[in-house]
């Protein structure tokens, strides 16, 4: 049982710095998401972790060791690539006996003809394991077939497999599921997570996709320009983040920001409108970030607007709807009966209790909301 | 990976160092013989350039010059006699007239039927193919001999018409070709049909264009293999000084070469291999790649 | 479609009739050949049947010209592949300078090698070549303790070509001198088709050595080349002509003992104007070729992967 952690990491690829000093801590039999754009450098620091990179500086313990400078075939890790990188020569039952033979047999076990016959017990037994991981996964008729007559969802199994049938410290996932056709990449996600729960291993993904950040992690960390931005909870990260980027990156369809300001006694103003109060904030404009489910639309709604454009989901529409004096249309969730037709007036409201308020570096600023009268 | 001269790359490189000695040891002995003295050549003496003392050429004597107007320099001396002593200019200029005409014909029967076989749909079309198949078995130099026969019969034997035809159908250059169209999308032919372009305008001004790396890539291995190629010319032309392309020409000096000529004859060569080293050393990328394309399948 | 329906036919003809006159017809005009007497300038020929075919396989000189060919073969093409891996991963594990060397071992295959046969020719003549000039500087060193070496300097260096314990030899050496190169360049192409994820997934699963690696990667992964290099090789150097050519012009050799099948064809066909012989060789080669390749289809059709 070990927790892997990352210290003070710096990289850089010629003059481009990837990592500016990453920090990171990951307990025992967590589900770690590392998630930002792409060259935000998480696929640098997962590799870094698996030792496929060197880092210029830091250093990277898996429990009570440091494995700074050990070679990744020491450091009992497995990892699934995004290109699953199954070896196209071998079977399925091949492929994941590979690290199984690498490991657990000595050099003249593995000697081709002879090899065999030195260790038959031995291999019988590694065999088994092969055979319950597939089981576990479902892939047991795929076992004698090579990779390049699988569909990309099976060589994805293949690909978990393999890093699953030796018990690995934790599994490294780099983008392992772009490769996959949309719905298959759902469906994937909820096994992801189900085969985190049943191994109770830890899991370090790598994703662009926020969404499967905060579908499938225990935490995810947000990282961008080489830095992590912020690290917890799906949930807080959503709800609470500490940065404009951070709002910005997570949440689909993208997180609203209007213009405001603070004046002298805290109020918060958006377009003369007063939204809140900031308490112990100096005055000073400020973007004001509300998610579209945080916009209601009332008959007395303060913001008005028109409906420029309807985006149908089935179960939620959202409009968006220009607002007169801002340049950018005000996305906002409506259900699908309460939903204005394209071109209409339309008046809402915003939730005060889930305004965030970022000053104009782009960092958070709290508040803590008092209890209002309902707005006229 | 951090030290770049660690202990391992400097073992490769002295390995490798070791082989490019080897390698380019003829090289070093073609170009050094081409600048020295005949005596030079004997003693094995003058270093990289030679010392280019002036000697006598005797042979200028022997027409009746005074020993004195008949010193000469020795690099100057190999390289025009290698040009006066037999017509070198002449053998370039069919080297270079057959090596083109070669690619010339073959392109012009290879992209269309290799357009046919790609992208057009007709009866016969996978048989043709199968064909093409087979003939990539056939290499053209093991069947000189029936080959030679029938242009003898024919009466065309010593002539630039012998030179060029067993190479003028070039199924490698079909099935390449054919490799290449297959990646072109159906959609731009069909764009070019509704266009209103004939077939024929298709592949010249649709096809020949895409094709440019590709062809490429055929254009270097058929230049390589001609331009170098010994037998067959060594079989067709016998005797017709006129026909000589480069490598006979090359032959012919060595057949009655005596001491003093291994100066002009190592010129000689000089003169031949260079202006596909030339080529290579301009475009080597190119070069590469097209081998490459050629080689995998 | 409208008037261009038979376009196909004008596209196909002219490659489909060069095809039948250039590259079968002559196979059908040797495989009759070989059954007759046939010579050049003979009105007519007799009918011999097999008689050719079992001069091939029963005289003392094609058992040479087969000594000489396999010999040759199956020196240089195990050791221009064996060098062209060599090279080809040296290279590819450069940090630098790679393409210097990729450079200078192209070079061979890129000149004309009649002309650098001649070269050769200089470089191992006896007295005034410079190899054996240069083996000279190593007498009185350590180098005389192999005793090869020592009675190379007590007498003479080997008169290479013209001797013929080693005439085939040398030959072979330039034939791998010269085809090395490009065996290499189909290698380093084949290496960067390598995805760089197998090498990581291989060392993710605990592969600890460079061997390790290319026991797993590297070498299944370059089968398909390795088979294609193979037989371009194979076939190469069984057409081994230029060379042998260039030094014996007339009769192949000391003792013949560089007496090849290319060689063999020309001398009977062209020299001696004996068609039929030199037809039954052909025919034997052509089998010769017909079998490698076919060979090649089924090993390539046997480990094709990743479709």
């Amino acid at each position: 049982m070990s927790s892997i952690s990352l210290r003070e990491i710096t990289k850089a690829f010629g003059e481009t710095k990837v990592l500016n000093g990453v920090n990171l801590d990951i307990q025992d039999g967590e589900f770690i998401t590392l998630v930002g754009p792409s060259g935000c450098g998480k696929s640098t620091l997962l590799r870094i972790l698996a030792g496929l990179e060197t880092a210029d500086g830091g250093a990277v313990r898996i429990g009570d060791t440091d494995v700074t400078h050990t070679r990744p075939s020491a450091r009992n890790l497995a990892m699934v690539f995004q290109s699953y990188a199954l070896y196209p020569h071998l079977s399925v039952a091949q492929n994941m006996l590979t690290p199984l033979l690498l490991r657990d047999l000595t050099t003249a076990e593995r000697l081709p003809i002879l090899g065999p016959l030195l260790s038959r017990s031995k291999r019988r037994a590694l065999m088994d394991q092969v055979d319950s991981a597939a089981q576990t996964l479902k892939i047991t008729d795929l076992l004698p077939r090579k990779p390049g007559q699988l569909s990309g969802g099976q060589r994805q199994r293949v690909a978990l497999g393999r890093a699953m049938v030796r018990n690995p410290v934790a599994f490294l996932m780099d983008e392992p599921l772009s490769n996959l056709d949309a719905a298959l990449r759902v469906h994937m996600r909820s096994e992801l997570a189900e085969l985190h729960r049943r191994l109770k291993t830890t899991f370090v993904y790598v994703t662009h996709d926020q969404a499967e950040a905060l579908t499938m992690s225990d935490r995810m960390a947000v990282m961008m320009g080489g830095n992590i931005l912020q690290f917890g909870r799906p949930d807080d990260i959503y709800r609470d983040p500490d940065s404009l980027a951070v709002a910005q990156f997570v949440g689909s369809p993208g997180i609203n920001t209007i213009p405001g300001e603070i004046a002298d006694n805290g109020q918060l103003y958006v377009q003369g409108k007063r939204i809140a109060t900031v308490h112990g904030a100096a005055r000073q404009p400020v973007t004001v970030g509300i998610r579209p489910e945080h916009l209601t639309i009332s008959h007395t709604g303060q913001f008005k607007g028109v409906v420029r454009h309807r985006e149908n989901l089935g179960s939620d529409i959202f409009l968006h709807v220009a607002v007169e004096g801002l340049t950018q249309v005000a996305v906002l969730r409506a259900s699908p009966d309460q939903a204005a037709t394209l071109g209409a007036q339309v008046a809402f409201d915003m939730n005060p209790d889930r305004v965030l308020v970022f000053d104009s570096q782009g960092a958070r600023i709290r508040m803590s909301v008092p209890k209002m009268a309902a707005m006229a | 990976m951090r030290n770049r001269f660690s202990t391992g790359e400097t073992l490769k490189h002295v390995v490798l160092i070791l082989g490019a000695i080897v390698v380019l040891l003829p090289f070093y002995v073609m170009v050094t013989y081409s600048f020295k003295s005949p005596n030079e050549i004997m003693t094995n003496s003058g270093g990289l350039f030679g010392a280019q003392e002036l000697f006598l050429d005797d042979y200028c004597v022997a027409r009746g010059n005074l020993a004195a107007d008949c010193m000469v320099t020795p690099w100057i001396y190999n390289y025009t006699t290698a040009f006066s002593k037999a017509p070198l200019l002449r053998y370039l200029a069919n080297g270079v007239f057959v090596t083109a005409s070669i690619f010339l014909i073959q392109v012009i029967v290879a992209l269309p039927c290799a357009y046919a076989l790609a992208k057009l749909r007709f009866w016969g079309r996978d048989a043709v193919f199968g064909l093409v198949m087979f003939c990539l078995l056939i290499p053209v130099h093991a069947i000189a001999l029936p080959l030679y026969i029938m242009l003898a019969k024919l009466g065309l034997t010593n002539s630039y018409t012998a030179l060029v035809i067993p190479w003028t159908i070039s199924v490698f250059g079909i099935f390449l070709m054919r490799q290449f169209f297959m990646t072109v999308p159906d959609d731009l032919i069909d764009a070019a049909r509704m266009d209103g372009m004939s077939e024929y305008s298709i592949i010249w001004k649709v096809m020949l264009p895409t094709a440019i790396p590709a062809l490429m890539a055929f254009a270097i291995f058929s230049v390589v293999a001609h331009w170098n190629d010994y037998f067959w010319p060594r079989i067709v032309i016998t005797g017709n000084r006129d026909l000589f392309t480069p490598p006979l020409g090359l032959r012919e000096f060595k057949g009655d070469a005596d001491g003093d000529n291994f100066g002009p004859m190592m010129a000689t060569a000089v003169v031949i291999v260079t202006p596909l080293i030339v080529a290579f050393m301009l475009a080597q990328r190119r070069f590469i790649e097209g081998i490459t394309l050629s080689g995998m399948k | 479609m409208t008037g261009n329906r038979y376009a196909y036919l004008w596209f196909i003809g002219p490659a489909l009739v060069l095809m039948f006159v250039i590259l079968l017809l002559p196979i059908l005009i040797a495989a009759g050949m070989s059954f007759t007497n046939y010579s050049l300038g003979n009105s007519s020929a007799d009918f011999v049947g097999l008689e050719n075919y079992e001069k091939i396989f029963t005289r003392s000189t094609y058992a040479k010209m087969f000594g000489a060919t396999f010999r040759y073969v199956f020196v240089v093409v195990p050791m221009t592949v064996g060098l062209g891996l060599g090279a080809a991963l040296l290279i590819n594990s450069l940090t630098r300078f790679g393409d210097v060397y990729k450079t200078i071992y192209f070079l061979p295959v890129m000149a004309a090698l009649i002309a650098m046969a001649i070269v050769w020719e200089f470089a191992f003549h006896p007295t005034i070549g410079i190899i054996n000039a240069t083996l000279e500087y190593g007498c009185g060193t350590f180098l005389e303790s192999w005793s090869w070496y020592a009675k190379g300097c007590a007498r003479t260096f080997p008169l290479w070509l013209t001797d013929r314990d080693y005439a085939i030899w040398t030959v072979s050496f330039i034939g791998i001198w010269q085809g090395f190169g490009f065996n290499m360049v189909l290698y380093l192409a084949g290496l960067t088709g390598i995805p760089r994820d197998l090498y990581h997934a291989a060392e993710m699963d605990g592969a600890r050595s460079g061997w390790d690696s290319f026991r797993l990667v590297t070498w299944p992964m370059l089968g398909p080349t390795t088979v294609f290099v193979v037989t371009i090789s194979l076939i190469r150097s069984f057409q081994v002509f230029d060379t042998v050519e260039a030094f014996y012009p007339q009769g192949g050799g000391p003792s013949k003992s560089v007496y090849v099948m290319m060689f063999a064809i020309y001398e009977k066909a062209i020299q001696q104007n004996l068609m039929g012989i030199g037809a039954a060789i052909t025919m034997v080669f052509l089998g010769f070729v017909l079998i490698l390749t076919l060979i090649q289809r089924w090993l390539v059709e046997r480990r094709t992967h990743y479709a």
